[in-house]
């Protein structure tokens, strides 16, 4: 379980979010949602300590991952996957040394072993016949699911997306989607899924938290969204004319 | 303020190197591969760098000293003693820190935009130990290395120049050469190279792990490092001339 | 074929390793591949010597000056890397001295003629050898003051002798030789019955045009200055052409009582005397130029000297 407790942030003078509050269950998928630039992706890499908070704790089963040493925190960090925005892939290997980088140095695993694994994580990602492409020959949905095969070889407790569908056209988003729901059953896997796509947040998520205003603006269920009285909840997620429909079907 | 904060940044990562530079395993495969590209793979334009300094040296120091009270001699000393104890160094540097510098910085640069530094920190590594270190210690070792490259191009280029072009017979220079040769120039000159390549390597690191701001923002962390290796690496070799001369 | 990165970084820092070694020798003029003697030797002084100073025997370049310290005597060792093929003999001194005027200071190992051989890191006499400088240097002050006293002595004689040969004597000979030039051609022309005199007289004008000559060529700027006036002179001589054209008939009448052995000129003419003394001032200053040109060295390295102190 992670809980996060009167978390605040600033870059300087400019304040992102302050006293952020709200606990992530083992194996439920909750997606943090809000407008472009409301410091959604900061608040994950807060999660995982690759920022340091202003104030506030983050607790993951019990301990405070920002007051642990550096040792300690980077084998905390393991149990948590993490896909980036742009994937993150380093271009300098091809798709299955970008798989497998994390298990050369962090198991002692022969050869034979990773390869099994890499080629277990990547048919998670149903790519396993692209495994000796280069990172350039990838397109957007392959760098995705690259980056999410090894997000996963390590076997994490918790799977953090970062954008999974931006810059993606709708079939392949409709696949990354389907991908975020697969794992999460088929690894027994808590997911934090950070978006501003409500096609994927209706697909994927149990919770939502909603950031709005530098503060958490609302967080619950996507059942308790969908009949929420919130307002710049509400317009947040009917900006759409697809998603107003939807809303007129909830309704 | 800026360059306080700068300067305590820049420590603070030269602190996490250093702490962190005990995790050999982590870097020892980028240890050996940036010693090739920083090394190896400079060895080229060292040559000709140095090759062409020396020439250079001998053609216009033949020309201002155009006097029969002078000895040819002369020549073979100031074109020697200028390449050991500072050309091959300082000029050395100076293009490296285009060439090393700038591709550190890149690289690091485009990793830091392209979040490949935070996956490589989410996955568990030690990012400064990774990327750093080996930069920088591979720096350190291979500079000199290429000071002697740059040192018997130069004098060799300053050699062959003399002759070809009939200003001094190349017993002249080597005469002069070796009258005013001192060991404790070279000694010098490897002091210089080890300095000036921490210098270099660990400036475009810095500029390169902490880029912001997508492209623009790794090509003006490129310009940064380059321009400020140069200036850091001529106060240096002030600094390193007057402390130890 | 493709190499890992350890063996590219290898075979560069082995190749710029064994470049650095052979580099190093090469630029320390000790043999690359060879192994060199070392033998030391002690100066009360080593002024001027330094490391890398070269070595000779007998003109030829052995070695180079290896370091230098202070022994517990105050004096210096110093040890030198010979390249000899069979050592040197026991006996052997070294010189340390300067091998030209301005040079730095080197080591002249005399040989000596013992069988025995100098063994590795043994040590011969040496001997600090005073360069001229310095000699020059201590009793300077002294042969200064000499030279340039005498040097002003010389300077005033040159004076002297310029002004004398300049104004008085030239002036006097130039006349005299003209005067008797001019006379002789216009007695050739007029005195047709006396040929033998006359050609007495062209005789004695062919010597001297031969010393002149020879003045000429030994005394050449001289000569020259010389050579203005006469040219200044043989304008006068125009004028005076003419007005010995006007004055024949006077003349006529005066050669008339020359004929008859009257007067200084009939003297002149009738009596080889006078030619035979001007022949010997002819020779004498000839002889006194010559002196002056040929022995300028004396005067110039002084003058040289004078320059530099």
């Amino acid at each position: 379980m992670i809980e996060i407790k009167n978390l605040t942030k600033s870059f300087g003078d400019l304040l992102v979010w302050e006293d952020v509050s709200f606990n992530i269950q083992d194996g439920e998928t909750i997606a943090i949602i809000g407008k472009s630039g409301c410091g959604k992706s900061v608040l994950i890499k807060h999660i995982n300590a690759l920022l340091v908070p202003d104030s506030g704790s983050v607790l993951i089963d019990g301990e405070d991952i920002h007051k642990m040493d550096y040792v300690s925190k980077r084998k905390l960090r393991q149990k948590f996957g993490v896909l980036f925005q742009g994937s993150a892939l380093f271009d300098s290997i091809n798709t299955f040394e970008n798989v497998a980088f994390p298990l050369r140095y962090f198991s002692n695993q022969s050869e034979e072993e990773i390869r099994n694994n890499v080629m277990e994580a990547l048919s998670h990602v149903n790519l396993e016949d692209a495994y000796n492409k280069e990172t350039s020959e990838l397109s957007g949905g392959m760098r995705k699911r690259v980056g999410l095969a090894r997000a996963i070889v390590l076997k994490p407790n918790y799977i953090m997306y970062d954008e999974p569908t931006s810059g993606l056209d709708p079939q392949t988003s409709q696949e990354i989607n389907e991908l975020i729901i697969d794992l999460a059953k088929s690894l027994d896997i808590t997911s934090i899924v950070v978006t501003h796509d409500m096609h994927s947040v209706l697909k994927v998520a149990d919770k939502v938290a909603f950031l709005d205003q530098e503060k958490l603006s609302w967080h619950g269920t996507v059942e308790e969204m969908k009949k929420s009285e919130h307002k710049a909840l509400i317009d947040f997620i009917t900006a759409s004319e697809y998603q107003i429909k939807q809303r007129v079907e909830y309704n | 303020m800026k360059a306080l904060r700068e300067l305590g940044n820049y420590s603070t990562l030269l602190y996490q190197a250093l702490r962190s530079s005990t995790e050999f395993k982590t870097y020892r495969k980028s240890f050996f591969h940036e010693m090739v590209k920083i090394g190896y793979d400079s060895v080229p334009i060292i040559m000709l760098t140095g090759f062409f300094t020396g020439s250079v040296m001998t053609i216009q120091s033949a020309y201002q000293l155009e006097s029969a009270f002078i000895p040819l001699s002369t020549i073979g000393a100031i074109v020697s003693e200028s390449i050991l104890i500072e050309l091959a160094a300082v000029i050395s540097s100076l293009v490296l820190a285009g060439k090393v510098g700038a591709r550190i910085a890149t690289e690091l640069g485009t990793m830091r935009v392209s979040e490949q530094i935070d996956a490589l920190e989410s996955m568990g590594f030690n990012s400064v130990s990774f990327l750093v270190v080996p930069r920088v210690l591979a720096g350190i070792m291979m500079f000199p290395v290429l000071y002697i490259v740059a040192c018997v191009f130069g004098i060799g280029g300053g050699l062959l120049a003399g002759l070809f072009t009939g200003t001094v017979p190349a017993a002249d220079f080597l005469l002069g050469a070796r009258m005013y040769f001192q060991p404790w120039t070279v000694i010098f000159g490897f002091v210089k190279m080890f300095v000036f390549g921490f210098i270099i390597t660990s400036i475009s690191s810095y500029k390169g792990y902490y880029a912001t701001g997508g492209a623009e923002g790794v090509g003006k962390s490129t310009t940064n490092a380059t321009v400020i290796s140069c200036m850091v690496v001529l106060l240096a070799d002030f600094l390193l001339a007057s402390l130890l001369l | 074929m493709k190499f890992s990165s350890e063996i590219k970084v290898g075979i560069t820092v082995l190749l710029a390793a064994i470049a650095a070694v052979i580099g190093f020798r090469f630029m320390s003029d000790v043999p690359i591949f060879r192994q060199t003697l070392q033998i030391e030797t002690v100066f009360d002084r080593v002024d001027g010597l330094a490391v890398g100073s070269q070595v000779y025997i007998k003109g030829v370049k052995v070695g180079s000056v290896g370091n230098m310290q202070f022994t517990e005597t105050d004096s210096v060792q110093v040890s030198m890397r010979l390249d000899v093929p069979n050592s040197i003999p026991r006996g052997s001194v070294a010189l340390l001295t300067s091998l030209g005027l301005i040079e730095g200071k080197s080591i002249v190992i005399e040989l000596g003629d013992s069988d025995e051989r100098v063994g590795f890191g043994e040590k011969i006499e040496g001997i600090y050898v005073e360069s001229m400088m310095e000699v020059l240097g201590s009793k300077g002050e002294e042969l200064g003051e000499d030279v340039s006293a005498s040097l002003g002595e010389l300077n005033q004689f040159l004076r002297q002798l310029n002004k004398t040969l300049d104004d008085d004597t030239r002036v006097t000979l130039n006349e005299s030789l003209e005067s008797t030039a001019n006379a002789t051609r216009r007695i050739a022309g007029l005195l047709e019955g006396k040929e033998n005199e006359i050609s007495e007289a062209i005789d004695a004008a062919s010597s001297m045009l031969v010393q002149l000559d020879s003045l000429a060529t030994d005394s050449r700027p001289q000569i020259e200055t010389l050579m203005a006036s006469i040219q200044e002179n043989v304008d006068d001589l125009e004028n005076l052409r003419t007005e010995l054209e006007t004055t024949t008939t006077s003349l006529n009448g005066i050669l008339q009582k020359i004929e008859n052995g009257e007067g200084t000129i009939g003297k002149l003419v009738n009596d080889p005397a006078v030619y035979d003394n001007i022949d010997e001032l002819t020779k004498e200053l000839t002889k006194l130029i010559k002196g002056i040109n040929e022995n300028p060295g004396r005067y110039l390295r002084h003058m040289s000297l004078i320059e530099i102190f």
